[in-house]
C-alpha cells in the first residue's frame, strides 16, 4: 500500500527552482533513502511534506488524503513527524519536557500522566537518552541532540518519520548505534521512514529503496544496488569520466 | 510514584494557591491597618502585580515582548470614564476586561504574523495609534478630560485591585502549568519546532494575547475610579507599557513569582527615593535594568533558583 504519494511537486524560490516536478511514492513499512548533493532539494521536499513550506505546484497525499494545504501541526497530528537537519531542541527545557511537549500536542488522543511517563521512559530508552531525562537540552552533545530530535518526533506517535541527516556530524561508532536504534524504533512503532543521509554506507545498509535528487529533479530511483550502478547518479555526484571528455571540443 | 504525584500536586497547585491568598490577605489587611498612605502604596503594588502577571501570560510564556499593554489598560479606563454615570461599576469593570480582550483578539490576528523585534515595534506603534485616534475623538467630542464624581473610596478600590492581582497571579501560574501553557513555552523556545510537533501556534498566540489583555482592562477600569479623572494622554501613556516590561525584566517572567518580586522591588525603590530625589530614582532604575539584563537575565526569581541550586 502506498502511504505517501508526492505528485509533480515543484517549489520555486524567486528565480531558483528548488524542486522541479518531483513525483515519489513511499510504501507502507519501507525505509526509503533520499540522496543528492547539497542544494538538490531534499530538505525542501521534507519541508513541503511536513507543511513548513507550501509547494508552488503539485500535490502530496498521505494515507489517501491530500495534505499539501494543511498546517504543520495538522500534518503532525495526521501522523507525519520530521526531524531537522540543524537540530531545533527546546533548548531551555529538559529532555523529558521536550519529549512530553511533543506528546501533548502530536498525539491525537490525550494520554493520562501515567501513560505519558511510561511512554516517555520507553522512547528515551529506545533513543539512548535514558540517563539524560532531567538534563536541559542546551547542555547535550550534538549526538544526544540528534537523538532527542528523533525521540521528540517519535513522541508525536507518527506513522511516517522524516529523518533529515540525523547522522551528519556523528562519529562512526555513533553512526552504528544510530542505525541500530532506528531499526529498533521502526519495528517497535511500525513506522515507515523517509531518510535523508550523506553517510552512504548507512543509507545503503538501511534503505529498501533509494531516490536520488539532482538540482531539484528526480534522476534515479531503485534498490541500493541499482543506485550504485546507475551512471546518471555517478555523473551527478562525480562529474563525467575523463575518458568521455576526450575528443570533445 | 503515587506519592510523587501527590507531592507534585502539593507543590504545583496547593502551595501557590495558599501563598497567593496569604499574600492578598496581607496586602489588603496590612493596607487597611496602616492608614491612607500605605493604602495607596498597596493599591499601586497590586496594580502592577496584576498588570505584569497578565503581560507575562503572553510575553513571559511566548517570548513575544509586547509594548502595547497600555492600550488594554487605557480601554478599560476609557469605558469606565465614559459610562460611569450610566452603568454600575460591577458591570463596567468586567466589561472593561471584555473590551480589552476583544480588542486584543482583533488586532492579534494581523499583528502576530510578525516575529522578533518587528513585533515589539508594531505593538508600540499600534498603542500610539490607538492613543492618538482616541485623543482626536475626544477632542472632536469636546471632552479633553473627564471627571468621575462619586467613585468608591480607596479601601474598596484596594480590595478590588488586590483581588485582580491575586486572580492574575493564579491565572499566570495555572496557565503556565497547563497544556496551553506548555504550547506557549514551546513557541518561545522554537516556534518552527513547536508547529512541526503539533502545536497550533497561531491559535495559541492569538488566544494568549487576548487573555493577557483582559485583566489589564479591568485594572484600567478600577484605576479610572481611583484617579476620578480621565485624560487620554495620561491613561494610554507608553510609560505604563515600559514600566511593565522593566518590572518583568527585574523580577523575571519565567514563573508567577517574578512579577511579584519585580513589582515589590520597583514600587519599594520608588517609594524610598521618588519623594526625596526623583533623579536618583531614575538613574538607579536605569542602572538596575542594565545590571539585570547583563548579569541576571532571568530576574530576581531566576536568582532565587540559582541560589537554591
Amino acid at each position: 500500500m502506498t502511504l505517501l504519494k508526492v505528485d509533480k511537486l515543484s517549489k520555486i524560490f524567486g528565480g531558483l527552482t528548488a524542486l522541479d516536478a518531483v513525483s515519489l511514492s513511499i510504501e507502507d513499512g519501507e525505509i526509503h533513502g533520499l540522496m543528492g548533493a547539497n542544494g538538490a532539494g531534499k530538505t525542501t521536499l521534507f519541508s513541503i511534506i511536513a507543511g513548513n513550506q507550501r509547494p508552488s505546484s503539485g500535490t502530496v497525499h498521505f494515507a489517501g488524503a491530500r495534505i499539501d494545504r494543511l498546517r504543520p501541526d495538522q500534518i503532525c497530528r495526521k501522523g507525519i513527524a520530521r526531524t531537522f537537519q540543524i537540530v531545533r531542541p527546546f533548548a531551555g527545557l529538559t529532555v523529558r519536557d521536550n519529549v512530553e511537549t511533543a506528546m501533548l500536542f502530536g498525539q491525537t488522543e490525550a494520554l493520562s500522566p501515567r501513560e505519558r511517563d511510561r511512554l516517555i521512559g520507553s522512547i528515551l530508552g529506545e533513543c539512548g537518552l535514558d540517563g539524560l531525562a532531567d538534563r536541559v537540552a542546551s547542555s547535550l552533545t550534538l549526538s544526544a541532540r540528534k537523538r532527542l530530535e528523533v525521540a521528540r518526533a517519535l513522541a508525536t506517535g507518527p506513522r511516517l518519520l522524516l529523518l533529515d541527516e540525523v547522522m551528519a556530524g556523528l562519529t562512526p561508532t555513533e553512526v552504528t548505534d544510530m542505525i541500530a536504534a532506528l531499526k529498533r524504533v521502526k519495528d517497535n512503532h511500525g513506522l515507515t521512514i523517509l531518510i535523508i543521509e550523506h553517510v552512504m554506507s548507512a543509507l545503503n545498509q538501511m534503505s529498501d529503496r533509494i531516490t536520488v535528487l539532482h538540482r531539484g529533479q528526480l534522476i534515479a530511483e531503485g534498490t541500493p544496488e541499482d543506485i550504485a550502478r546507475n551512471p546518471q547518479v555517478a555523473e551527478a555526484y562525480f562529474g563525467v569520466d575523463d575518458s568521455e571528455l576526450e575528443g570533445r571540443p | 510514584m503515587a506519592t510523587d504525584r501527590n507531592r507534585q500536586a502539593m507543590r504545583r497547585i496547593l502551595l501557590p494557591l495558599l501563598l497567593t491568598l496569604a499574600g492578598a490577605a496581607l496586602l489588603y489587611g496590612g493596607g487597611l491597618r496602616a492608614g491612607p498612605y500605605w493604602q495607596v502604596v498597596a493599591l499601586t503594588l497590586a496594580m502592577w502585580i496584576a498588570l505584569i502577571q497578565s503581560w507575562s501570560i503572553f510575553s513571559g510564556l511566548t517570548g513575544y515582548v509586547s509594548l502595547g499593554h497600555a492600550v488594554a489598560y487605557g480601554l478599560g479606563a476609557y469605558l469606565m470614564a465614559t459610562q460611569f454615570r450610566d452603568y454600575p461599576v460591577w458591570v463596567l469593570i468586567p466589561a472593561g476586561g471584555a473590551l480589552a480582550g476583544l480588542f486584543a483578539l482583533i488586532v492579534a490576528i494581523p499583528v502576530l504574523r510578525i516575529r522578533g523585534p518587528y513585533f515589539v515595534i508594531l505593538t508600540f506603534g499600534l498603542a500610539e495609534l490607538v492613543k492618538f485616534a482616541l485623543l482626536r475623538l475626544e477632542t472632536a467630542l469636546g471632552a479633553s478630560s473627564r471627571l468621575l464624581f462619586g467613585a468608591p473610596g480607596t479601601t474598596t478600590l484596594l480590595a478590588w485591585m488586590v483581588a485582580l492581582a491575586a486572580a492574575a497571579t493564579l491565572l499566570r501560574h495555572f496557565v503556565g502549568l497547563s497544556r496551553f501553557g506548555r504550547g506557549l513555552i514551546a513557541i518561545r523556545e522554537d516556534e518552527t519546532a513547536a508547529e512541526t510537533l503539533g502545536v497550533p501556534v497561531t491559535r495559541f498566540k492569538v488566544l494568549a494575547f487576548a487573555l493577557s489583555a483582559v485583566i489589564p482592562g479591568m485594572v484600567g477600569a478600577v484605576m479610572a475610579l481611583r484617579s476620578t479623572y480621565f485624560e487620554v494622554l495620561q491613561v494610554f501613556s507608553p510609560t505604563i507599557s515600559f514600566t511593565i516590561v522593566t518590572m518583568a525584566i527585574i523580577g523575571g517572567s519565567g514563573d508567577a513569582r517574578g512579577p511579584v518580586l519585580g513589582a515589590l522591588f520597583l514600587v519599594g525603590l520608588s517609594e524610598l527615593l521618588r519623594g526625596a530625589s526623583p533623579q536618583l530614582y531614575l538613574i538607579l532604575l536605569g542602572l538596575c535594568l542594565i545590571a539585570f539584563v547583563l548579569f541576571a537575565p532571568n530576574g530576581l526569581s531566576g536568582l532565587l533558583d540559582r541560589r537554591r541550586k
